[in-house]
């Protein structure tokens, strides 16, 4: 397996990724969305709440805003030793939020949000979580705790976490009139015509929609797109919880202790028959 | 001329609606009837005579007031026990279960020996108060003080609080009265023409029928008259006696005439009117004195003849004349000069809106009340100089009549159902409510014509908005355009058209008559016309100039429907008509100019029906119109430009996007679930005491709206959410219309609501100074259901805010004195035992404390309202829709990571299957999708409005340049294998809507439980705690199996099982008598042989039914073989 950085910045990282197959991108796909922990509210005691949401919806919006995570300094509730409902200090933080509309209607942020821990705040200080009129007032001490996106979206590290097959076009000059249909059609301005050839401008913009293929007039076709099943432009774009390259590397160690743990598994049964 | 452009158009009809509202309708209809037709009623009366026997007095009505003398207060108000009054906001009416009312005064002067006496100011009762009309206060409030008055300021209002809650009059549509109707029934072996018209003056209808009978003579049934008249006889009895006269008041051609010679013949030996009366008295009161005889038939043809034309004799020879007219046109049927009328034709309809069936309520109260007045003056005598009229006045009728026959919808004399609870769902569904309309025609007979849309409903009312079943074309809901006309003074119109040179009928001469064109004002023939297209030109213009009222149409029919010309002048109420702009000479009279006025603000849209440049017809004129649907369209022959095409619509077909595309049912089936969508149906729901409610948690905008959303307010309260939605079959999870949704979006707050209800109790006072109390109920008071119930209730015996409830937890503790005497145990020193009444939540419900209201109720106990809510998270099982008739329950709800995603990492909330398409033919639903995607990503809505939206193909062009195929599908990778799916996949953006079917509030399973009382079967219901019904065809199956045991078991063992005595020597039943400790028959005594037998209870039940018939069925036993 190759693997070649196309892009990278704090939030997003483009790959093309070759020599491998699609069960493992896809596999390190999944795990991505739905394995790899990060933190988020979990429960919510409501101390005051004179608003007009009800306090049910308040805590939802909570639990959805991105907390800046720490995996290294923090446990997953159910393998932390405390063993407790409550959490510790190793796999809960508590937040805090003391809100008033004392002058009027102004809207609370999830800046106002103050964390026990300095380093673990919303990813956004912008994020609305409620409008209070003049002389309501939330206060309120939330706990959040690290999790799974199997369990709820809201631990889920990534915001979008996905992949194609990495293009292939093949024009055949000699079937090939020039009409320039192709071209017009494309919704990625993949292909562009120069002199009357049709000349492939941006091969990694394609997205296979083949809609380049049914404009051609020509029979047999003069334009032909697929993908390679064996090479992959991966894209992960993370919440903010989490680098985009730690997601992925979580996802990689994730994935070996699952197969860790199959091999194992298939071997005691081995043993017992 | 340029072009008058969508957003022109849009403009002008903002105006429209901002002017008039969309229940326009029913605050006119109120209104009307608050400044002239409770005069009416009361001048009706007039005076009520006292009988005194020495000093017989009167006393005169005045003038009504909106008022009460004793304490000025002009609008609505509210009575406290201890007497004072206050005038009250509708928000406080819901609150404390009180009627919206105002008084009404009536100014009263005994007049005795003719000298009239003091005038006295007396209340006569209280009328309850349309929303948002003249005598509502919220009518002259901004919207700030609407909001601070607790009121949403976007609340259509036109409907009532009764007792706290919201009742809508719903609009009847009627057959127009005073309208003759001329058809022809075949079923007989020779056709019968008739000719029939509801003769309706204020407070009396009259069904006037004439036949024209296969013996060619004509008959008339008039009410009150046992049999048939000939019409010859009727003739002479309203004064025309010689058989020329009769003949010219029919007609004056000689081939009509000709046709009448049978009925002459009828009326052989009655020659002078005396004799007809006679006739007519003959049988009207058979075998009385003469006196009596003639008196009566003068009641007759007086009274109940042609009641609308006039109920004197002086009336006689104008009903004479329109009997003539009837008489002429069925004839001319029967020649084949004329057509039969066409009752669903729509100009023959007339709407009956609140006003005249209050007015109808306030009548029969006023006539009830006066005769009360009458009995206790009457009673009172003349004691003093001084008559105190107001000592005599209950106001209780009046009031009393109308709170009962709003809050319940019964309007005497068999009408039921004249009002509803106002559907408070979602926006959409009140304002659809308020504009909806009943046919009074039998729901039962197919009646399929009246159910069918009439060309003539165009614009007035919806096509597509109507329910399925057995109301389909019944029940209907005004389009957008239609406006219902008020009603102008007939007589000034009358006037008008003498003036421009219509000959009043008494006046013409012969060749007139013969010629000239028939012109009739409401119905009633009232002169001839030699030019009548010119006149009816000419009237139309003066309406433009602004010299005759705009209410009042006209419609000229030319000789090609009858062989004479015709003039019809309309100026009733009732009359639905549509608003156009007018076209003279090809070209529009709407100028852009007057489009700037208009957007500028300098004009409203009066001032365009003010200086003619657009006008309002009715179905009538509308025959004489040839409308351009667009303004590209108009041609010289044109006489009116639409001003919208998709005003057609109704309320709910006009949130449907690219409605066009669609087969027609589906637009049908997407009006009616509009209705059921959740939204935010106010935005003072927290305030209300709805009994229930759902509120969606984020509704959105559509991304594809249609041009009157606007001004509906549908973008201000929506019911929906924009949902990607892909198209695709999903392992068989979205067979059979179910959907397949993303659990992620659910997760994130996709389709989330709140469902509220509301407890309610009061502490009641009863005769004897007994009173209900709030409170914690001790262990011991009857009916005390165990501690764990009452565990959250406080002191006050009132939950706390917050708390989580579930199914038989009480909610408002309460202990009531006992219901019946028996129930008091002797005389305990601790008064008597008190029976507990508290207030518990629902079986099968659970949610947390949102609210309690403590109040007072109109009768002065303590009232309390508890609101409960429940969120509700779409799970398995609850019901969605899009707008276009395509409904379906979430079949399952999919990790994200097990969906399918796009490169660009687009996973979509929903999947709907692909076979929900091709048979339903729903293609508005795929351009959506499109609209959506494009709207979604260049961040503008599209425009989907019906008839002139973003065509398809530019939405492609826009979806290429925004980096999408322009096919709407795109490359998929399943989620589970990762693999490129071989197809694109249709996807978009598609506005969807959360139904209130929810499977929360359907799960029901049952192991043991209740059961009834007298057959001792397992109840039926959910909120029972109801049995499943094993049915017939259950039972067949299991007979045709063979499962006798499973049979057995589920109709006995786990049914109504029961041991029966049977005394084997009589065949009766037998008991087991515990004292004697043995089986007793009272039959056979010593003889007895006591087996018993298991059957069912219901069995059991059967034999005794019997016996008390006098049937006496006997068992004969046997061993098991």
């Amino acid at each position: 397996m190759k693997i070649e950085v196309l892009e990278k910045d704090e939030r997003n990282m483009r790959l093309l990724i070759r020599e491998t197959d699609v069960p493992y991108v896809n596999a390190l796909r999944r795990i991505a969305i739905s394995e790899v922990p990060c933190l988020a509210i979990g429960e919510v005691v409501i101390i005051e709440n004179s608003s007009i949401l009800q306090d049910e919806m308040i805590s939802h919006r909570l639990g959805l805003i991105p907390l800046k995570t720490d995996l290294d300094s923090y446990n997953l509730p159910e393998e932390c030793e405390c063993k407790s409902e409550f959490g510790c200090n190793l796999c809960r933080v508590t937040l805090t939020l003391d809100a008033e509309a004392k002058e009027g209607t102004r809207t609370v942020y999830s800046g106002e949000l103050v964390s026990e821990n300095p380093e673990i705040v919303p990813v956004s200080d912008k994020i609305p979580l409620i409008k209070l009129a003049k002389e309501q007032r939330l206060r309120l001490e939330a706990y959040a705790r690290l999790g799974k996106g199997k369990n709820h979206a809201k631990w889920q590290p990534v915001s979008k976490c996905t992949y194609k097959y990495l293009p292939k076009i093949e024009i055949y000059s000699k079937r090939c009139d020039g009409c320039g249909k192709c071209v017009d059609i494309c919704p990625r301005k993949v292909l562009a015509k120069s002199q009357d050839k049709i000349e492939v401008r941006d091969l990694m913009a394609c997205i296979l929609c083949q809609d380049c293929v049914k404009a051609c007039p020509q029979n047999p076709k003069a334009i032909e797109v697929s993908g390679d099943e064996n090479t992959f432009v991966f894209n992960i774009e993370s919440t903010g919880a989490l680098p985009p390259e730690r997601v992925l590397a979580e996802a990689v160690k994730i994935l070996d202790k699952q197969l860790e743990q199959f091999e194992n598994d298939l071997k005691v049964k081995k043993d017992e028959d | 001329m340029t072009e008058i452009s969508k957003e022109d158009a849009h403009l002008l009809l903002k105006g429209f609606f901002k002017e008039k509202g969309l229940v326009r309708q029913h605050l006119d209809s109120y209104n009307e009837f608050i400044d002239h037709g409770l005069q009416e009623v009361i001048d009706e009366v007039g005076e009520i005579p006292i009988e005194v026997p020495e000093a017989p007095y009167k006393v005169k009505l005045g003038q009504i007031w909106i008022i009460d003398p004793q304490t000025r207060i002009t609008g609505p108000y509210a009575t406290e026990v201890d007497g004072t009054k206050h005038e009250i906001y509708p928000m406080e009416a819901r609150l404390r279960n009180l009627t919206y009312a105002a008084p009404v005064a009536l100014e009263m002067t005994p007049v005795i020996d003719g000298r009239e006496q003091d005038t006295e100011l007396v209340y006569i009762g209280n009328i309850p108060v349309m929303l948002k009309s003249k005598l509502c206060f919220l009518s002259q409030l901004s919207r700030e003080e609407l909001m601070a008055a607790g009121e949403d300021p976007d609340d259509p209002g036109g409907y009532f609080v009764v007792n706290g809650s919201e009742r809508v009059i719903v609009a009847m549509e009627d057959l127009a009265p005073n309208r003759v109707i001329i058809d022809m029934d075949e079923k007989g072996a020779a056709p019968v023409y008739q000719a029939k018209i509801f003769s309706t003056t204020v407070g009396f209808r009259a069904r006037i029928e004439l036949k024209l009978k296969p013996d060619n003579a004509i008959y008339i049934s008039v009410p009150g008259v046992p049999s048939e008249l000939p019409f010859i006889v009727l003739m002479r009895a309203l004064g025309l006696e010689s058989d020329k006269e009769i003949a010219e008041a029919i007609s004056l051609e000689k081939d009509i005439q000709r046709a009448l010679e049978f009925s002459f013949e009828k009326a052989l030996g009655v020659e002078t009117a005396k004799d007809a009366i006679l006739f007519i008295g003959n049988r009207v009161a058979h075998g009385q004195v003469e006196e009596y005889r003639i008196q009566k038939a003068e009641t007759a043809i007086d009274k109940n003849f042609l009641p609308h034309i006039g109920r004197t004799a002086e009336s006689r020879k104008d009903k004479a004349l329109f009997l003539g007219e009837m008489a002429c046109r069925v004839i001319e049927l029967k020649l084949g000069r004329r057509q039969t009328d066409d009752k669903d034709h729509f100009k023959n309809k007339r709407l009956r809106l609140a006003g005249p069936l209050l007015a109808d309520l306030f009548r029969i109260a006023f006539r009830n009340l006066t005769r009360d007045i009458k009995y206790q003056l009457e009673r009172i005598g003349v004691k003093g100089p001084v008559i105190t009229v107001s000592a005599a006045v209950r106001p209780g009728i009046i009031s009393e009549r109308f709170q009962h026959s709003l809050a319940t919808g019964n309007w005497g004399r068999g009408r039921v159902g004249v009002t509803q609870l106002l559907d408070r769902t979602n926006h959409i569904s009140t304002l659809s409510h308020l504009r909806r309309l009943q046919s009074p025609l039998s729901r039962s007979q197919p009646n399929f014509e009246a159910r069918d849309l009439h060309p003539t409903h165009w614009g007035r009312l919806c096509p597509n908005e109507t329910p399925e079943g057995s109301n389909c074309g019944l029940v209907k809901n005004l389009a957008l355009s239609a406006c219902i006309s008020v009603g102008v003074n007939p007589e000034k119109i009358k006037q008008t058209i003498f003036s421009m040179g219509v000959v009043p009928i008494y006046e013409a001469n012969e060749a007139l008559k013969l010629s000239g064109a028939k012109v009739f004002v409401d119905g009633n023939i009232v002169g001839y016309c030699s030019s009548p297209k010119e006149l009816a030109q000419e009237f139309r213009q003066r309406r433009r100039r602004g010299e005759i009222s705009t209410e009042a149409n006209i419609a000229y029919f030319s000789k090609e429907f009858s062989e004479r010309e015709e003039l019809y002048v309309n100026c009733d109420e009732g009359r639905v008509r549509r608003p156009l702009i007018i076209v003279e000479n090809g070209s529009p009279r709407l100028q852009p100019e007057h489009i700037q006025k208009i957007g500028s603000g300098e004009w409203s849209w009066e001032d365009l029906v003010k200086n003619g440049i657009i006008e309002y017809l009715d179905a009538e004129e509308e025959e004489n119109a040839y409308i351009a649907l667009k303004m590209s369209e108009v041609a010289p022959e044109h006489t009116h430009l639409e001003i919208a095409t998709y005003t057609i619509l109704g309320i709910c077909a006009s949130t449907i996007p690219y409605a066009e595309h669609n087969q027609s049912p589906r637009n049908s089936y997407q009006a009616a679930m509009a209705k059921q969508a959740l939204g935010v149906y106010a935005t003072n729901y927290q305030q209300r005491v709805d009994s229930r409610s759902h509120t969606l948690h984020y509704p959105q905008v559509p991304l594809v709206d249609t041009a009157l959303m606007e001004t509906m307010g549908y973008n201000l309260r929506p019911s929906g959410q924009n949902c990607v939605v892909a198209v695709l079959s999903f392992e068989g999870y979205n067979m059979e219309d179910a959907i397949v949704f993303n659990k992620a979006s659910i997760e994130r707050g996709l389709a989330r609501s709140t469902f509220y209800r509301i407890y309610e109790a009061e502490c009641r006072q009863y005769l004897g100074g007994l009173k209900d109390k709030f409170t914690l109920p001790e262990p011991g008071t009857r009916g005390y259901r165990g501690e764990q119930y009452y565990r959250l209730l406080e002191p006050d015996g009132i939950i706390g805010l917050e708390a989580s409830v579930t199914g038989g937890d009480v909610l408002i503790g309460r202990i009531s004195p006992p219901r019946f005497l028996e129930e008091y145990k002797e005389f305990e020193v601790k008064g008597p035992s008190m029976r507990d009444t508290s207030t518990d939540m629902r079986p099968s419900e659970i949610g947390i404390v949102d609210a309690i209201f403590i109040t007072q109720s109109g009768e002065g106990s303590k009232l309390v309202k508890v609101r409960v809510r429940d969120q509700r998270v779409p799970e398995l099982g609850d019901k969605f829709a899009s707008r276009h008739g395509q409904k379906g329950v979430i079949g399952l709800i999919v990790p994200q990571e097990d969906m399918p995603f796009t490169e660009d990492g687009i996973v979509p909330d929903i999947i709907v299957n692909p076979h929900a398409i091709p048979s339903r033919m729903t293609v508005g639903q795929f351009i959506e999708s499109l609209a959506g995607k494009t709207a979604s990503v260049r961040g503008k809505t599209v425009d989907g409005t019906p008839f002139s939206n973003e065509s398809s193909t530019e939405l492609r062009k826009a979806l290429v340049k925004l980096g999408f195929s322009h096919t709407g599908s795109e490359v998929f990778y399943s989620g589970v294998t990762g693999q490129k799916f071989v197809a694109n996949i249709y996807v978009g953006v598609v506005y969807y809507q959360k139904l209130h079917h929810m499977v929360a509030d359907k799960i029901h399973a049952r192991a043991r439980g209740q059961v009834q009382m007298l057959t001792r079967q397992p109840t039926e219901g959910r909120a029972r705690g109801g049995g499943l019904r094993f049915g017939e065809m259950e039972r067949d199956c299991l007979i045709g199996h063979g499962a006798a045991m499973l049979l057995r078991d589920r109709l006995l063992e786990e049914s109504d099982k029961y041991t029966l005595y049977i005394c084997e020597n009589c065949g009766f039943i037998a008991y087991y008598d515990m004292k004697q400790r043995k089986y007793v028959c009272k039959l056979c005594e010593d003889k007895a042989k006591i087996s018993p037998v298991i059957v069912s209870y219901a069995f059991k039940l059967l034999l005794q039914e019997l016996m008390s018939l006098c049937i006496a069925p006997q068992l004969r036993l046997k061993e098991k073989a």
